[in-house]
This record gives C-alpha cells, sequence and structure tokens, in this order.
C-alpha cells in the first residue's frame, strides 16, 4: 500500500513518528503552515517558521525516504492580528518559490470574526494573483458550518478556481456544499471530537471519493498520524478494491498536488491481479528516489 | 459494500459501547449537584436532547449525521467586513 498524508504537521512529530509512516506505506507528506499552540510575537517568528518548513523539515523526512511537501501563509488563529497578519503576508513572495512549496495554506478561519474574514480575503487574493493553489482549514465544532459557507462565499468573490483549491476539515453537513461547487476536500481523522475513521469511510461511499483527500492532520495535541491507515483498514474490509485505496489515499492528493510544478510523486495503478508492493520494497524504493 | 448483517456484525459492538458511553454520562449530570436540572437553558443540554430524538428516528431516510451536525452548528448570519 502506498499513502500520502496531505495534511500533517511534521515540526510537532519525532524521528520516530516519521520512522514509522515510512515503515507503513507512507512516500510523502504534505505539511501546511500552522498554530504553534500560542501566539507569536514579531512577523519574524513566522518567517523562522517557514525556513524550518523549507529547509529543516524536508531534510528529516528526506533520510527516511519520505517526500516533504509545504504549505506557506499566516494561521486563521493568529489572522485575528490584522497588523502582525500583514507584516507576514509581506514575507511569504521570499518562500514560495522554494522546491517543496506547494501553495498558499492552511489559511481560513477560525471563530468566523471580521478580522479572520479580512486576512483570509487578502491571502486568497495573494494566492490567485500568483497562480498558487490554496488549502483551508475550516473551523471546528459549532463554528464549521458557518464558517465553510463564509469561505465559500469569500472564494467566489476572490475568483478562486475552485479546482486548485483544497478545503479542509470537511463532515458530513459540509462535504457537499464544498463537492457541489466544484472544490477538493479534505476529511481530517481526529481521536476524539470530530471526524473518525469509520465515519469517512462511510462519507467516501456516499459521495464517491472523487475530489476526495482523507488525512490525520497530527499536530502537537492529541492526535495521531495512524488513524490514516485506521481508515484504509476499514475501507478495505468493506470489500473495496486495492485500486480504490490507492485512488483515494494516493492518487487523488498527486492529482491536487500535481498542479503545482514542485510536486513530483506520480500515480500507481496496478496491472491486473496485481498487488501492492510489500511495503518494505517501497520504503528501498522511495530511499533510492 | 458490505451487507446490512456485515454492517451490524462489524459495528455493534461500538455503538453499544458509545451508547453505554452516553448514558453513563447522562446518569453523571444527574448525580453531579447542581444537576441539569438546575441549568435547563443550557443551549448544550438542548442540543443534546434533540440529537437523542434524531437517534431514535425510524426513519431510513433519515441522514442522522448530517443531522445531529446541524443542531450543533452556529447558523447565525456571518459577521460583515466593512
Amino acid at each position: 500500500m502506498y499513502i500520502i498524508d496531505p495534511h500533517i504537521h511534521c515540526v510537532s512529530r519525532t524521528m520516530d513518528d516519521y520512522e514509522r509512516l515510512a515503515m507503513s506505506g507512507v512516500v510523502a507528506v504534505s505539511e501546511p503552515a500552522f498554530w504553534a499552540g500560542y501566539d507569536r510575537s514579531c512577523a519574524q517568528s513566522f518567517v523562522d517558521y517557514f525556513r524550518q518548513l523549507t529547509g529543516f523539515e524536508p531534510g528529516r523526512a528526506a533520510s527516511v525516504g519520505i517526500q516533504h511537501y509545504t504549505w506557506i501563509c499566516i494561521n486563521a488563529k493568529e489572522a485575528e492580528n490584522v497588523t502582525l497578519s500583514r507584516e507576514v503576508i509581506a514575507e511569504m513572495p521570499k518562500f514560495m518559490d522554494k522546491p517543496n512549496v506547494l501553495g498558499v495554506g492552511e489559511i481560513g478561519l477560525n471563530k468566523n470574526t471580521k478580522n479572520e474574514s479580512i486576512i483570509f480575503m487578502e491571502q486568497a487574493d495573494f494566492a490567485v494573483k500568483n497562480g498558487h493553489l490554496i488549502l483551508i482549514h475550516t473551523p471546528h465544532l459549532m463554528d464549521k458550518y458557518k464558517g465553510t459557507m463564509m469561505i465559500l462565499d469569500m472564494l467566489k468573490e476572490v475568483g478562486a478556481d475552485p479546482s486548485r483549491v483544497l478545503i479542509d476539515h470537511v463532515e458530513e453537513h459540509t462535504i457537499a456544499p464544498v463537492l457541489d461547487r466544484g472544490f477538493w476536500c479534505g476529511m481530517t481523522l481526529y481521536p476524539v471530537s470530530k471526524m473518525t475513521p469509520h465515519r469517512a469511510a462511510d462519507m467516501l461511499e456516499n459521495y464517491g471519493g472523487e475530489r476526495t483527500c482523507v488525512n490525520a492532520a497530527a499536530d502537537w495535541g492529541v492526535s495521531d498520524p495512524f488513524n490514516l491507515h485506521r481508515c484504509t483498514l476499514d475501507f478495505r474490509a468493506r470489500g473495496h478494491s486495492e485500486q480504490q485505496l490507492l485512488d483515494i489515499f494516493h492518487n487523488n492528493p498527486v492529482k491536487f498536488f500535481s498542479q503545482s510544478p514542485n510536486f513530483k510523486v506520480k500515480p500507481v495503478v496496478l496491472g491486473e491481479g496485481e498487488e501492492a508492493k510489500p511495503t518494505a520494497t517501497r520504503a528501498a524504493e522511495a530511499t533510492v528516489r | 459494500m458490505l451487507s446490512s448483517q456485515q454492517v451490524l456484525d462489524r459495528y455493534f459492538p461500538e455503538v453499544r459501547a458509545w451508547l453505554i458511553q452516553t448514558a453513563a454520562v447522562m446518569d453523571r449530570l444527574d448525580r453531579a449537584a447542581g444537576s441539569p436540572h438546575a441549568v435547563p437553558e443550557d443551549e448544550r443540554l438542548i442540543q443534546f436532547y434533540k440529537s437523542l430524538e434524531v437517534l431514535a428516528s425510524n426513519d431510513h431516510e433519515a441522514d442522522r449525521a448530517k443531522k445531529i451536525q446541524m443542531i450543533f452548528s452556529d447558523q447565525t448570519p456571518a459577521p460583515s467586513r466593512d
């Protein structure tokens, strides 16, 4: 089995996680810029964070044969500070041409406020005008539905091409409006409180899996990168083929990310009667790549 | 796609566990000082009981997960950016 985790915060994880991900079939990861768990005091803190995402993390991942890609932005939570946000946005162009950068993300909303909306619009506009892909964070719990609808309206206002935008953390009540408008969606699997691997498998069956990616968004909080693998187990147990698993957990991220010239992983298509290669074989090949 | 019998066999143990967990939380609320009757207007409790009604529905077209998601969602208008 080949897997791409399209949303993981590797800066918060240890080398043990990287190694176990490699041993369990993960060939590439994509890491959006996000909230560190505390508010940074100045724009220079973000510059250092962007250096970590574009310089240090790719090396850690490569040491176990995983390709590391990333996204640059100021996150939804710290976007409440408009002055700081604009200082960070001014620094972003210096990083957009780095070889592992896929686009602008994860921008979005946290509490659906006026300030968050202003900064969302400015970053979305920056992405659209410069031809960057966009990765979007939608709010959690009671704020998700309203925030998702606000984001869809703002993306229309800024003229974003839906095929170049992935809207993440969809759940049962937000997946249809996202897919109906032509956007990509992401489902995020959390150990507690939000989406579970079984519910994600339900939504894959209900909506067909087109333009849909699945991730674990593992970070510094209670999270588990292997929730993604639990979803593959449940999806397989429901009778779906190896190729269907590959299409959702590997080829869909490839299809979306390949709109950036920086993304190098190719789709995997099994021949008739062929099984996905054992993990050890894949890991060895990844290391060679 | 699994048959309905296979779905029941595969997921019944965890559904049983979740329902007992929910019942235990309700019991805990009843035992607590300032029981739920002391906070009858708490929006979360109202949402909780509305959700139980959806769960108990025998409508096969119910789309229960989506309905419960909407019960727990803020549906007030978006703020102005002006």
